[in-house]
């Protein structure tokens, strides 16, 4: 089998990052957090119903997937061994993504969309810094100083750096097919196969990505049932 | 984001007017003036440059002022014109560490990247100033421009003040800057400041072509429509001396001249001043003939990679040659998707980069209304950059023996040095994947007037693509480094009030 035509550079635009984000959230607010992160996802989608939908952002924002989610204070782990755990009087939010190319680049254009701003604004003004170990809660970083200075359109790097506060992962990390053994380990089956290539190399007569998934997107997709084994 | 309709003219946006006689002109306008000095000083004795800065500043009777963005009397020209900025070196000496703390504490967004200046390692690679172009290689390559006995500190720390000297009459600029030096105070026998870097910069002379670089191109065919300023408030407006309709969307003047209708909080320090990349960029005229030389018609190539004709035509509006007939805002009124109100030409909808590249060179420094270029949000908005360039060294001769020096000097004028000069300098120029959705086969590389280094281990960089009117992709191969950095400076660019400030050693 011919290597020859084998991927061997992938340039940043390209190369796959983790977001991996913990959120310690107002005590009994939870829910309010999901509404942000659902009009974010609305923000980038650009719903179907909207009279005038904008423009296709899903290569912009090259996010490949996304999971919110919410646990209200006092939640004891969904498993048997711990796993996200909410501190006593804060809720958590858990951001998971996989994004493509470089966050801090973007984040000052992104932040100028209204309605990007107004969900991040709202996750934001919801969080609570109080009281965590290494965390100067009106810091130059902090919820409270973003929210106290025009919300995050206004100050986009502070707002970085609260992401960077919470965020398990590592933003400078690539996803990588080959690598030797680190911790974290992080795997990418296609390393450099960005939103915006998938989009391009599913071109169908030459237009890319829109007969495979349209934009804006005109019908659910239908997801048969899947099965779980049978563990008794 | 949403789409553009450019089918009225642009109404200037409503915004309080900027504080002329407080604003350095070079902010706000261009002042065409053929014959310039760009001078970096060194600080020697910090109480005699405080000095020499107060009677820069208006209203003092020296030799020379600085030269602000009030209109000219009579619209009578000056025989010249002056401007200033610091380093973060050079602000640290005239105003303290602590002062420079506050101002930076108070001013994040914008001054951050300031402070760390050009030399900076995460800049250098996001920017390109690396190998060839890295930091201890600048300043030194021109035979006479170095002025200090050591060499350039590879920080840049003993690099503090730079003056602009501009000149209407080419023997003017050393009795001028004779004056200027006259200006600076002696201490205990010495000068309070020295010259480090001089260089001097002239028009291009061939025949009757004015305003050209050394890659042949005419320059200085589109700056942003600066909003709240006298001479842009009409849809007609002056330009080569006559009056011409403006299609140019109006750009806040905040992202030029810092105001609080910006949405980033500064210091008052920062008030109506603004932050410069300063470049000193080293232009490859034999690399980019012999390039262009490969392909059937050499000044077609040429136009691929610029997005104009030689003479400034734009290929948007004249894909198959230059037009003679195009005068005043002709030659930047033109969109890439949807048409200027007078723009001329088949106005062409564009988007699939079949008439002007994605790659060329005027298409990524201003994507314009092609809101499927990452992160072009706005585009009267966040990324534009004045620009206060202008050639220096000699017109490249065929044969010519190896060494000499010449390109391009200047500042690249922003409030926000990420989001205007850094954003593009790294996304939309240096960085592949300018745009989705592009058909090119290399994503349409970078930017091809600056070029591939030797080092890039990017294989779609190496080659320009273009896609003609009926499909075709036609590949020019080979694609060496253009454009390389000789020296480059982050300096604050003050307003009159905080340079008295400065000059007593203050904050506002």
């Amino acid at each position: 089998m011919s290597k020859s035509n084998a991927i061997n550079y992938v340039g940043t635009a390209d190369q796959q990052h983790m977001l991996f984000l913990f959120f310690p959230i107002k005590k009994g607010l939870f829910h309010k957090a999901l509404e942000g992160a659902q009009l974010l996802h609305h923000a980038v989608k650009t719903a179907a119903n909207d009279p005038v939908p904008g423009p296709d952002m899903r290569a912009q924002t090259g996010v490949h997937f996304f999971m919110f989610y919410a646990v209200p204070a006092g939640s004891k782990s969904k498993l048997p061994v711990t796993t996200f755990q909410p501190m006593p009087d804060k809720d958590l939010l858990v951001v998971q993504a996989i994004y493509d190319g470089e966050f801090t680049d973007y984040i000052g254009s992104f932040v100028q969309q209204q309605e990007i701003e107004k969900g991040l604004n709202l996750i934001v003004s919801l969080m609570d810094e109080s009281n965590i170990p290494g965390i100067d809660a009106n810091g130059p970083n902090s919820a409270n100083f973003i929210m106290g200075h025009k919300g995050v359109k206004s100050n986009p790097d502070a707002f970085n750096c609260l992401l960077m506060n919470y965020n398990f992962a590592d933003p400078t990390l690539a996803g990588k097919a080959v690598d030797k053994l680190t911790n974290p380990l992080f795997g990418a089956t296609f390393p450099g196969l960005s939103v915006s290539n998938i989009l391009t190399n599913y071109s169908v007569n030459g237009v890319p990505g829109v007969e495979l998934w349209p934009f804006p997107p005109e019908t659910d997709i239908e997801f048969p049932q899947s099965s779980k084994p049978d563990c008794s | 984001m949403g789409k553009t309709d450019q089918t009225e003219p642009e109404e200037p946006v409503v915004l309080p007017n900027p504080v002329l006689d407080d604003i350095q002109g070079l902010l706000l306008r261009g002042y065409n003036f053929n014959h310039i000095k760009y001078i970096v000083l060194n600080i020697r004795d910090v109480a005699g440059a405080r000095l020499f800065c107060k009677n820069l500043a208006p209203g003092s009777n020296a030799l020379l002022n600085i030269t602000t963005a009030k209109p000219w009397q009579h619209g009578y020209k000056p025989p010249y014109c002056l401007n200033i900025g610091f380093t973060y070196a050079g602000l640290v000496q005239m105003i303290g560490a602590t002062n420079c703390g506050t101002v930076a504490a108070e001013s994040r967004e914008l001054f951050s990247v300031f402070k760390r200046g050009a030399t900076d390692s995460k800049n250098c690679d996001d920017i390109g100033d690396t190998y060839e172009s890295a930091p201890n290689k600048w300043w030194t390559r021109g035979k006479d421009d170095w002025q200090l006995p050591n060499p350039p500190d590879p920080n840049g720390n003993d690099l503090h003040m730079q003056l602009t000297l501009f000149t209407q009459v080419e023997s003017d600029r050393e009795v001028y800057y004779n004056k200027l030096m006259e200006m600076i105070p002696v201490v205990n026998g010495k000068p309070a400041l020295v010259p480090a870097f001089i260089k001097d910069s002239d028009p291009i002379y061939d025949g009757d072509k004015i305003d050209y670089i050394h890659f042949d191109y005419k320059d200085s065919l589109s700056q942003p429509r600066v909003g709240g300023v006298p001479w842009n408030n009409k849809l007609l407006n002056m330009r080569d001396g006559r009056l011409s309709a403006d299609d140019r969307p109006v750009v806040p003047s905040y992202h030029f001249a810092y105001n609080t209708q910006s949405p980033y909080s500064a210091h008052k320090l920062l008030y109506n001043g603004s932050f410069a990349a300063f470049r000193f960029l080293y232009q490859d005229v034999k690399a980019f003939k012999s390039f262009i030389g490969q392909a059937k018609d050499p000044d077609l190539v040429a136009a691929k990679m610029c997005g104009r004709w030689a003479d400034g035509t734009p290929l948007i509006v004249s894909p198959t040659g230059p037009l003679d007939s195009l005068k005043g805002f002709d030659y930047t009124n033109f969109n890439y998707i949807t048409h200027t109100t007078h723009q001329k030409g088949l106005k062409p909808n564009d988007t699939l980069g079949q008439v002007c590249p994605y790659a060329a060179h005027i298409r990524r420094a201003n994507p314009r209304d092609d809101y499927n270029v990452t992160g072009n949000i706005n585009e009267a908005g966040i990324n534009r950059v004045m620009r206060r360039a202008s050639p220096y060294g000699p017109k490249y001769v065929e044969g010519e023996p190896e060494g000499i020096q010449r390109g391009l000097i200047g500042l690249f004028i922003g409030c926000h040095l990420f989001n205007q000069f850094q954003f593009i300098m790294k996304n939309w120029i240096s960085n592949g994947k300018f745009r989705f959705p592009d058909a090119t086969n290399n994503r349409s590389g970078i930017d091809p007037l600056f070029g591939s280094y030797p080092q890039d281990g990017d294989p779609m960089h190496k080659y320009l693509e273009y896609i003609t009117e009926t499909g075709e992709k036609v590949d020019v191969p080979n694609m060496t480094r253009f454009i390389r950095t000789d020296g480059s400076l982050y300096v604050f660019l003050p307003g009159i009030t905080a340079l008295k400030a400065i000059a007593a050693g203050t904050l506002p």
